[in-house]
């Protein structure tokens, strides 16, 4: 999906036709828009196979709410248990938060650039100084969207096998 | 969205940068500086818990969906890239991903990942950046670093999973399940890793032939559940190929 965008993002910038550049450029924030939620979604799935089937709207919430309280519980208990010390959990509980919070505003921003890119078709792609933007948000930022996810995934899937929660 | 606006300013409500309704789904945008964003709300300053109540607020009172999108401003981006560029140039490219999140104006969290083979660079590191930010007016509120390197070790509550998967099991096997993921793994370490566990009162070592076996203190704080990744079901696949 990445690659898609990529190769998509590289196709507006190189383009000299206004109407194509336009195309290219919304097609990408849409690859990249679903590059994440995919990425979210399989680490959800990976604890709890319900939340694979969830709208696109809701995992923001499930990743702040939910997930982030199931995750904090499980540290506590562990610490009530003697088997990490109060630093270690008070470390996994900051990062816990930090990555939840990250990634579901990444989410929350990717997801408003996707429906301008696929419902909003009146907002056309400006080219300002060579940075390519769809309203507010620039391509350039989205194509560092993948990136984001993946390692804010990974901070949280460190904290699962830690806790042998997978 | 007027009387959005005149809602907002009843309240006074001023660090809203945009308003707008996403006409696609009729959600209620609003854009936030993350620079306004602190740890207590202030008469010029925002805070997570009131941008939690007040999307709950509208959302109840237009009878709307709501989203909240915190925005980030160029400097900081600019820095991002600066400072990975000067930690990579210092540390030879071991830095393989560098983001700052602005938790507020001049409080970062910082998330790095390098590459597998020097984890002992990463006191260096963070000295370095400690200085960086510094001297340029920010502190750090936490470093996180994203870490896949085979050289760490398992900790208490996956060993006690482990055990949960195959006891009784001996230490002997349980480094050759370990191996596999860890590269580093010994029996000295092990044992006294089993050791400490068992004064603890969660394993039990068996006299008869040294294998381990959890207390029924461990087997109730091991997560489980009906997921396909639960210790139980791990447990259940682990003896049925176990042979008697």
């Amino acid at each position: 999906m990445k690659a898609v965008a990529d190769k998509l993002t590289s196709l507006a910038n190189d383009e000299l036709d206004v109407g194509l550049q336009n195309l290219y450029g919304r097609s990408a924030f849409n690859r990249y828009y679903y590059c994440i939620f995919l990425v979210t979604r399989d680490l959800l799935r990976e604890y709890k196979v319900e939340w694979s089937k969830s709208k696109h709207k809701q995992i923001p919430d499930i990743l702040v709410v939910t997930f982030k309280k199931e995750l904090i519980k499980e540290v506590k208990k562990t610490l009530r248990h003697n088997l990490v010390t109060e630093s270690e959990a008070s470390k996994a509980i900051t990062q816990i938060r930090t990555s939840t919070a990250e990634l579901s505003s990444l989410l929350i921003e990717a997801y408003d650039a996707r429906c301008i890119a696929d419902y909003e078709p009146e907002v056309l792609l400006n080219n300002l100084d060579k940075n390519l933007l769809l309203g507010e948000y620039k391509l350039n930022t989205a194509s560092t969207w993948p990136s984001k996810a993946q390692s804010y995934c990974k901070s949280i899937r460190r904290i699962l096998k830690d806790y042998a929660l997978v | 969205m007027d009387d959005l606006q005149d809602y907002l300013k009843e309240t006074n409500v001023s660090f809203f940068e945009k308003i707008r309704l996403r006409k696609s789904d009729d959600t209620i945008i609003l854009s936030v500086d993350r620079s306004k964003v602190a740890a207590k709300a202030t008469s010029d300053m925002t805070s997570e818990r009131q941008l939690s109540n007040l999307k709950q607020k509208i959302s109840s009172k237009f009878n709307t969906n709501v989203e909240i999108i915190f925005t980030v401003n160029k400097a900081h981006y600019e820095m991002e890239a600066g400072f990975h560029q000067i930690l990579n140039h210092k540390f030879g490219q071991k830095i393989i991903t560098f983001f700052l999140s602005f938790i507020s104006d001049n409080k970062i969290n910082v998330m790095l990942e390098l590459d597998s083979i020097h984890p002992e660079i990463k006191k260096d590191i963070s000295d370095s950046l400690q200085t960086l930010f510094d001297e340029s007016g920010f502190s750090i509120n936490n470093i996180f670093w994203i870490d896949s390197s085979p050289f760490n070790l398992p900790t208490n509550i996956e060993l006690l999973r482990l055990i949960k998967d195959y006891q009784p099991i001996s230490a002997l096997n349980i480094i050759e399940k370990l191996t596999a993921q860890y590269e580093i793994i010994d029996i000295k370490w092990l044992n006294r890793k089993l050791d400490l566990l068992r004064k603890k009162g969660f394993v039990i070592r068996q006299s008869e032939n040294g294998t381990f076996v959890l207390t029924m203190e461990a087997l109730s704080l091991i997560p489980a559940g009906t997921r396909r990744t639960s210790s139980d079901i791990t447990r259940a696949l682990a003896m049925g190929k176990m042979k008697w």
